[in-house]
């Protein structure tokens, strides 16, 4: 059994545009152990799958209108709130995308993590602060003895990040939930901070759900991929699979504007458009308005084709193998 | 290579052991300015004055004997006396003064010995300290309410008087100025100012300078009770409103905007002349129930722009209570607005007593500065209506001069 099983996922927002399909219909498993990357374009769910999980959707305007939420067999959705906040926190970590925000700047990092120990387990004040000290340590905070009693404002956001990932895995977590850890830092930390958490992943066991927009960062840390677009799975796959063939059109437009792909002074390519807004999406194929390969049978309900190891697209016109080889790194190298 | 740290990371690792806490630099900010340490210093005056104010005017005797036997102080017992301090408030300002005087110097030394020391071990002695004071108080106050003590009426002048005129020794030692502010006497109405009445006396034959002393005690309290009851309620409301929004906000923001809408002066002065027995703990409660609105929206708008950041989702993913995450993470992050609002509430209620005692609709009991104001304009005697009018304005002119302070100190952008 899978650690987390995500059948089905709806989550619709009721706003005065009426019922926003945000998340629609979206099926994926994380095992123990396991790194899943969940990509896709601003705006296509990604989050909202994410925050949906703990349920951390604002109610109103969201709400999970179908769908089940598996966690170690038990269905989160249907969970009443003093047994789901005994998972948040404890077995299902988050980290944000923010990590300036993401601390109380009125109290010191040490309290902030001491509290949600305490909070989840059974210790003294004191063995809080011992195991706050032990999970500053393990993230590489330097003099974590001085840190632990310092104000969020007194550190970096590499540093802030590092706190929050102590906190996060201070209560040693089956599932850790990464809302683009990166995103928001600069460019070396966000190899620290991903190398960080490969290696303490690596260390606990536990199932990472890595939500990102950077396919470089997929690349380097998840097991498998999950590719959204507009709410819903497009393809899905183990990482390798996923970038020696992406099948599904919008995979392939996603990998072709990495932009380090471009040779110097080309023009980078890009998918034209962006992706709609919830009451603009289209019937059928919700890719269909941006996909070049687009004919009318795309206003149906795209078919799944099983391409075998997990491998699954959902598209009238999936990309050939042939056609996936010109694109996969390894084609044009 | 998360063995290798980065370099700002590395630089940030040597940053001074005590960087300043957001308190620490707002007071930085607040002793900058000239105008607010002072007003500061003149608050703790008046706050000294009005726990004080039986050491400077009572007419009970510190000492008393009569030939040469039987030495006691009259004034002591007095302290918790029923019959002499009515007012609870009295009783409240009495035990202060006998716990500051009792405490005051041990606190004092623990918060002068640990100035050098580190924060950590710093705030816990003063911590310890302030709690043991605090507890001390509430001891004494408790079995000072719960076993009340009342003795005979015994006017302590008079008495001499009439023990000498018997051709007896009395020894009396009285505070500086002899008078109480309760105890008329009906055969020294009216007196014009002298050495003897400062300001003279009034209608009652009160002392009037004494009077004006009490009535800090009374004027301070009802200024901060109203205040603490208002900021609490509003904040209450407020977190609520901001933090829940929709029909919860709906309900309260409408029901704010309902006793916005009312004259503040006049709903005041209507529920008050429905009240047979006015105490000043009704005007405190009157004066709150006008006022909550303005912390409420203070903090409804700040709970509106904290609960979308981050670390409100975080506490929430960490399996936080609502009520948790209310009160403990974003409360203490929406109370800078709430501290200038309430050092001008202070200032605000103060008038609003003294407004309402000049009308006649205070607690006529109680020598506020309203009150005497009140009694003053009845002898037409200029210094007696002009003496708490200055004490008024002394008053909420520090309380005012301190919120300016408190509000810059509080505003980053004002910061060098």
């Amino acid at each position: 059994m899978a650690l987390l099983e995500v059948d089905g996922l709806k989550t619709h927002f009721f706003t005065d545009k009426g019922q926003l399909p945000s998340v629609d219909g979206v099926s994926f498993t994380i095992d123990a152990g396991e790194t899943v990357g969940i990509v896709g374009e601003s705006g296509c769910g990604k989050s909202v799958t994410a925050m949906s999980i703990l349920r951390l959707i604002p109610e109103p305007p969201g709400r999970i209108v179908g769908g089940e939420i598996r966690f170690e067999g038990r269905d989160l959705t249907r969970l009443p709130m003093d047994e789901l906040r005994k998972v948040r926190g404890n077995d299902i970590s988050v980290i944000f995308q923010e990590p300036m925000t993401s601390l109380n700047p009125v109290y010191t990092v040490g309290d902030q993590i001491m509290e949600a120990i305490l909070l989840h387990q059974p210790v003294e004040e004191e063995e809080a602060r011992r195991i706050a000290l032990a999970m500053l340590e393990r993230v590489g905070i330097p003099a974590p003895e001085q840190r632990i009693d310092e104000y969020p404002h007194q550190m970096s956001g590499g540093m802030k990040q590092r706190v929050m990932i102590a906190m996060a895995l201070s209560c040693k977590p089956k599932l850790l939930i990464a809302d683009e850890p990166t995103t928001a830092l600069d460019v070396t930390i966000q190899a620290q901070i991903l190398e960080l958490l490969q290696e303490l992943q690596r260390e606990e066991g536990m199932g990472v759900m890595l939500i990102t927009h950077d396919l470089g960062v997929v690349a380097e840390t998840c097991d498998r991929v999950v590719v959204l677009y507009a709410g819903r799975v497009a393809e899905t796959a183990t990482a390798i699979d996923l970038f020696d063939r992406p099948t599904h059109p919008y995979t392939a437009g996603l990998l072709q504007s990495i932009p380090d792909r471009a040779s110097p002074g080309a023009r980078l390519f890009t998918i034209d458009g962006m992706v709609p807004s919830p009451d603009k999406f289209p019937s059928g194929c919700r890719f269909r308005d941006r996909c070049t390969r687009a004919t009318e049978a795309c206003a149906d309900m795209p078919p799944l084709h099983d391409l075998g190891g997990g491998h699954k697209v959902w598209c009238h016109h999936p990309l050939t193998a042939a056609e996936s080889a010109a694109l996969s790194p390894g084609g044009e190298h | 290579m998360t063995s290798q740290t980065n370099p700002s990371d590395a630089l940030a690792g040597q940053a001074p052991p005590d960087d300043p806490t957001y308190g620490e630099i707002v007071w930085g900010q607040f002793v900058k300015r000239k105008e607010a340490v002072g007003s500061l210093l003149g608050l703790a005056l008046l706050l000294l004055l009005a726990i004080y104010a039986p050491l400077l005017a009572s007419n009970k005797p510190f000492l008393w004997q009569v030939d040469g036997e039987g030495l006691s102080s009259p004034w002591l017992k007095a302290l918790f006396d029923r019959n002499f301090f009515e007012n609870g408030v009295d009783i409240f300002f009495n035990t202060l003064l006998v716990v500051v005087t009792l405490v005051g110097p041990v606190v004092g030394a623990v918060f002068w010995k640990t100035r050098h020391s580190s924060r950590k071990p710093r705030n816990r002695s003063r911590r310890r300290a302030l709690l043991a004071a605090g507890a001390l108080f509430m001891v004494v106050w408790t079995g000072v309410t719960l076993f009340p003590q009342q003795s005979q009426k015994v006017v302590y002048p008079r008495l001499e008087q009439s023990l000498q005129e018997e051709g007896k020794a009395v020894m009396a030692v009285y505070a500086p100025i002899p008078f109480s502010s309760r105890d008329g006497d009906l055969d020294m109405v009216r007196l014009p100012v002298s050495l003897k009445h400062f300001l003279g006396t009034d209608n009652s034959g009160r002392d009037v300078f004494t009077r004006l002393v009490f009535g800090t005690r009374i004027s301070l309290t009802i200024g901060v009770f109203a205040v603490a009851l208002y900021i609490t309620f509003g904040t209450f409301m407020g977190a609520l409103a901001g933090f829940y929004g929709g029909w919860v906000d709906m309900a309260i923001q409408r029901v704010i905007e309902v006793v916005i809408c009312i004259p503040s002066l006049f709903l005041i002065l209507t529920v008050a002349s429905f009240i047979e027995e006015r105490s000043i703990f009704h005007i405190m409660i009157i004066i709150a129930a006008v006022a909550w609105t303005s912390p409420a929206r203070l903090v409804r708008a700040e709970f509106l722009r904290l609960r979308n950041l981050d670390f409100v989702a975080a506490a929430r993913a960490a399996g936080y209570r609502e009520s948790t995450i209310i009160f403990k993470e974003i409360l203490p992050n929406a109370l800078g607005p709430v501290l200038v609002a309430a050092t001008f509430g202070v200032a605000r209620a103060i008038l609003t007593e003294s407004t309402m005692s000049f009308l006649g609709l205070g607690d006529i009991t109680v020598p506020s500065w309203g009150q005497i104001l009140n009694t003053g304009r009845g002898t037409g005697i200029w210094v007696m209506i002009l003496a708490p009018g200055f004490a008024i304005f002394l008053t909420v002119g520090l309380l005012n001069l301190m919120g300016e302070g408190v509000r810059d100190a509080l505003d980053p952008k004002l910061r060098k």
